[in-house]
């Protein structure tokens, strides 16, 4: 095989592939582009910027159990802040009242900025304007509660960043993101704070070198003790101990050393363990509690509101539903617009009610209300609601496939003079609709 | 004179040998050793905020006498070589480190004095040291395994002391170690996945850090004996007789 000829002169250049030549140049190959993608790997995340992963929660979990609204982020429209940096995030939640039985309810929650890491830090969240929120709150079924995020740029970077709410059993619900830029240099950046004992320490490195002191002495202790026995033979150890001769293994100045490494180092643990008690006379365990936090008023009733039914058209991508409304105020009432999953759809008959690009939530698109004409005070009208968009899809909140086809979200009601109601779809059943018979047939 | 040269050249053989055997032992144990670690007690060894009263005490020394009881269960019996305890810490340590610095810190970004481990060393030297001067795994596992539970909160409070100043934060009490988990984002761990201690027992002392140390203890006992028998039956050796092979 070797001294068959790959090239003939003068003719027709003929190439025989060499069975054992190709497969180790194959191999080469094969493995160096490997080991450049697993280098190149961790640098992706310089330049592809990844949400946070919402879109692989179900469609039912997203719709039907934590809905935000109102979110503002305050470095919106340039989502650029320097290092050091405060910014806010503002906004309103609402625990959907008919909540999803296949998700444990615990009502136990953690507001939350969420961010891929300390990339920002979390100065402060304040749920309801005056509750700090430090430890886990109880929150309430069908309850609304308003939250503000004070956050520092910390990191540069692109960082996908927004509000969410974890609930314990349950899991983290997540609100609509923005992208963030962060510039600037981390050099010199502290994040002082003061102790009730009247000291300020910076939280970057606060104790660092009292912790890295310790690890040093205590490891160094433990190498001079490894080194000591591992200095002498070690394998031979193996067939002397077969053989019976286990005593020759040791001298009288290995006990010694044995015993001057078991009791300093007992000393030594109680001596520091009283000598740091006597620097730090005053702590405090770690603090632990829940609160429970009443959820805002109910906000005024404009209209009250039923769905009768629902179907999703699977080609044509479109949720529509008929929605019965009975106007209970003294003032005319429009459908404005439905928010589910921090995907917005809204109203364009309503005058003024176009998109704004510094809103965080996804687009859906238009909403068609039918018919389009407000609701007179003690009217009751059915209305007819079709949202067609791709977003069903680029969102994943199509359930045809899924083992529970039902559909929640918020409806916002407004009447001529600006006032607002949030009605809750929380448990409505929507049938697909297939469109042309494909198989299945006997 | 050949004679002399070739028992130099044999010395030198065997101690490449021994540092073969020895590094290997080392990447294997610190490997087995710290993925354990992380499954059973990682939380409390991750954050500074878990380290408490309580839990901490108790899960940690608990989880991490299993690999030191093993491994002196084969290089005590197989080799009468008292550094089985300090020898996995000390992996474990390594590891630990290792991971801290790169990962917590170098990629993700988190300030070391929220993401240091704990120490297990002196411990580890206590333990290899008792089944020395004892020669007896049963009193090691008695001693031994009370003074691992005893030993690991003092063991560890010089370099967590700091870290349970008080700080009134937005009208809020806290630790510093509270303040640090709050400000610095971990994006999918809510505070109240912790597990720390809740509603302070007043019954002994008025803590209840004596309470763990001792239930700690007494649980390392047990944990020690089950792990010296894992040890013992994986470093099971069987010598060929020559006329055999």
């Amino acid at each position: 095989m070797d001294n068959l000829p790959l090239k003939h002169k003068g003719e027709n250049e003929v190439k025989i592939f060499n069975c054992e030549t190709g497969m180790k140049k194959l191999v080469s190959i094969g493995g160096a582009l490997l080991l450049s993608g697993l280098m190149l790997a961790p640098m992706s995340s310089l330049f592809a910027v990844q949400g946070m992963g919402a879109k692989s929660q179900e469609a039912f979990l997203r719709m039907r159990t934590v809905t935000f609204f109102d979110t503002r982020f305050s470095f919106t429209p340039n989502n650029r802040v320097k290092v050091g940096d405060e910014f806010t995030c503002t906004g309103k939640v609402m625990l959907m009242p008919t909540w999803p039985q296949e998700i444990p309810f615990s009502g136990i929650s953690f507001f939350n900025f969420f961010v891929p890491g300390p990339q920002v830090l979390r100065k402060a969240i304040f749920v309801n304007e005056k509750y700090f929120q430090f430890n886990s709150v109880v929150l309430e079924k069908g309850g609304v509660y308003e939250y503000k995020m004070i956050n520092q740029a910390r990191t540069p970077g692109i960082w996908p960043v927004g509000p969410m709410v974890s609930m314990e059993e349950a899991g983290p619900f997540i609100g609509p993101e923005e992208f963030l830029t962060i510039e600037g240099s981390t050099a010199g950046f502290t994040n002082p704070v003061k102790t009730l004992l009247g000291n300020t320490i910076d939280l970057e490195n606060y104790g660092e070198g009292r912790m890295i002191a310790w690890t040093l002495l205590t490891s160094a202790i433990a190498v001079v003790w490894l080194v000591y026995w591992c200095s002498k033979p070690f394998t031979r150890r193996l067939g002397l101990v077969a053989a019976g001769r286990k005593e020759d293994l040791f001298s009288p100045m290995d006990r010694q050393v044995c015993f001057l490494f078991t009791i300093g180092t007992i000393v030594l643990v109680a001596a520091a363990a009283m000598i740091t008690r006597a620097q730090y006379p005053i702590t405090i365990p770690i603090q632990e509690t829940k609160y429970y936090v009443k959820p805002l008023p109910p906000e005024p009733a404009l209209i009250q509101a039923e769905v009768t039914d629902a179907t999703y058209d699977v080609p044509g991508r479109t949720l529509s539903f008929h929605l019965q409304v009975k106007n209970i105020g003294d003032k005319p009432v429009v459908l404005k617009e439905f928010l589910t999953a921090n995907v917005r759809f809204l109203n364009p008959d309503v005058p003024g009610n176009t998109w704004n690009e510094n809103y965080p939530e996804v687009n859906g698109g238009p909403m068609k209300v039918t018919p389009s004409e407000p609701i007179n005070p003690g009217e009751t009208k059915t209305l007819e609601v079709s949202m067609q968009s791709a977003e069903w899809e680029n969102q994943r909140l199509t359930m045809y496939h899924e083992s529970t086809n039902r559909f929640g979200g918020l409806l916002f009601f407004t009447d001529t003079s600006g006032t607002r109601q949030v009605f809750a779809i929380a448990d409505q059943i929507v049938i697909p609709k297939f469109g042309a018979t494909i198989g299945g047939g006997m | 004179m050949q004679q002399v040269a070739a028992e130099a050249e044999a010395r030198a053989l065997e101690r490449k040998f021994d540092i073969v055997v020895l590094v290997s032992m080392f990447l294997a144990i610190l490997s087995g050793f710290h993925i354990h670690q992380m499954l059973t007690a990682g939380d409390w060894s991750f954050w500074i905020d878990w380290k408490d009263r309580m839990w901490w005490p108790v899960v940690a020394p608990i989880m991490d006498i299993t690999f030191p009881a093993a491994c002196q269960a084969i290089l005590w019996t197989k080799f009468k070589a008292p550094i089985g305890a300090t020898f996995s810490c000390a992996g474990l340590f390594f590891g630990q480190w290792m991971n801290r610095y790169w990962n917590f810190w170098g990629w993700a970004h988190y300030p070391l004095n929220f993401v240091f481990p704990e120490t297990l060393l002196p411990q580890a030297i206590v333990l290899d040291g008792v089944l020395m001067i004892t020669n007896n795994f049963v009193v090691t596992a008695l001693i031994g395994g009370e003074l691992w539970g005893w030993l690991f909160y003092p063991s560890n409070w010089p370099m967590i002391a700091p870290y349970h100043v008080p700080v009134e934060y937005y009208g809020q009490l806290m630790s510093v170690a509270d303040l640090i988990q709050y400000e610095y984002i971990r994006t999918s761990t809510p505070e109240y996945i912790r597990m720390v201690e809740t509603g302070t027992m007043r019954s002994f002392a008025g803590g209840v850090l004596g309470v763990s140390a001792f239930f700690s203890g007494f649980c390392s006992v047990i944990m020690y004996f089950i792990w010296w028998y894992f040890g013992y039956f994986f470093g099971w050796t069987k010598f060929i007789k020559h006329s055999k092979v």
